[in-house]
């Protein structure tokens, strides 16, 4: 099963054979309104409870407040239910992704981050 | 009626108590999750308003080079022509700058990057120096200058990179059209000299080893 949205600017998928989410592009995205769709997707992976869970978002040049912080929820998710290891795949280029990825480590201590 | 409550047993007094305390807990850890969630998040926006930030002042940069680069090139091409003079009722070529003197008042002419790219001058008699309204007319005048000058530069890039892009497309077109090497090298040379004004160009097949020097 391959989840995926797909915008001109942005994408999110979700390959479950490697039980990762790969998010890519730039999301600028208005609100909890337009980031619901992505909440969602990132919902159902938390409730499918992969041993481990990777985040990808090496390619993700631009993230907005409101996209950090579904981000800093899902990681609450994950670590709250418990079920999930969670993996999450970061570029030294993008320099948003320095402090931002560390900080997910103060969520959820236990989560494994990779620069590459 | 009167609402009676159960009589509440000590064990299960222990057991609401746990489940309050586990609430409390509950609570505590998403208060604490929320403030870091609020400070992470502040971080967050400083950081990526910091990256626009830099990018904006690269951006800067490079426009400032750019249009030096154009004021360069649009001088370059004037041969010479530094600008015109009225005196007289008649308008003159200048070909150089004239002399510094006391009774010309100057006004820089400024394009948006704070590059001075020329001068306005008026005679300013030490007899009847300028008013001050003159002078903030001209200087207004000087920035109106340097912003049509700007314009004209800008269409003349654009009209001699759509005249390049047509050339190339038309010689090319030619080009592609020939079937054979020696049609294709002659349309070549012939294309390119009659769309460029070159007296001379010439096209060969096979390495050069380096200049002056012919094939082995």
């Amino acid at each position: 099963m391959v989840m995926e949205i797909k915008d001109q600017d942005y994408s999110v998928v979700y390959d479950e054979a490697s039980a990762t989410i790969t998010c890519d592009g730039l999301m600028r995205l208005r609100g909890t309104e337009e980031y619901a769709p992505i909440v969602a997707l990132l919902d159902q992976v938390k409730d499918l409870a992969p041993a481990t869970i990777t985040l990808d978002v090496q390619n993700l040049r631009f993230l907005n407040s409101s996209g950090i912080n579904v981000l800093f929820k899902f990681v609450i998710d994950v670590r709250e239910l418990g079920k999930s290891e969670l993996v999450v795949l970061g570029s030294s280029l993008v320099p948003w992704q320095g402090k931002s990825l560390k900080n997910l480590q103060r969520l959820m201590p236990q989560l494994r981050l990779k620069f590459i | 009626m009167a609402d009676v409550k159960p009589p509440v047993g000590e064990m299960s007094l222990q057991a609401e108590l746990a489940m309050l305390r586990e609430q409390v807990a509950r609570l505590e850890r998403e208060k604490a999750d929320l403030e870091l969630m609020a400070e992470m998040t502040t971080e967050h926006s400083d950081e990526v308003a910091e990256e626009m930030e830099d990018r904006l002042r690269v951006m800067e940069l490079l426009q400032q080079e750019q249009a030096r680069e154009g004021w360069a090139m649009l001088r370059a091409r004037r041969q010479g022509k530094m600008g015109y003079i009225f005196e007289e009722q008649r308008v003159q070529v200048l070909h150089a700058h004239p002399q510094p003197d006391a009774a010309t008042y100057l006004v820089p002419m400024k394009v948006q990057q704070g590059q001075v790219v020329g001068m306005l001058g008026v005679r300013n008699d030490p007899a009847h120096p300028l008013l001050a309204e003159e002078r903030a007319l001209l200087d207004a005048l000087a920035e109106q200058v340097v912003a049509a000058l700007d314009r004209v530069r800008l269409f003349e890039d654009t009209r001699r990179s759509a005249a390049r892009d047509q050339i190339i497309s038309e010689v090319s077109a030619r080009m592609r059209a020939s079937m054979d090497i020696d049609t294709v090298l002659q349309t070549t040379i012939r294309e390119i000299g009659d769309a460029l004004n070159f007296s001379r160009v010439e096209v060969r097949l096979g390495e050069v080893l380096s200049e002056g020097t012919s094939e082995q």
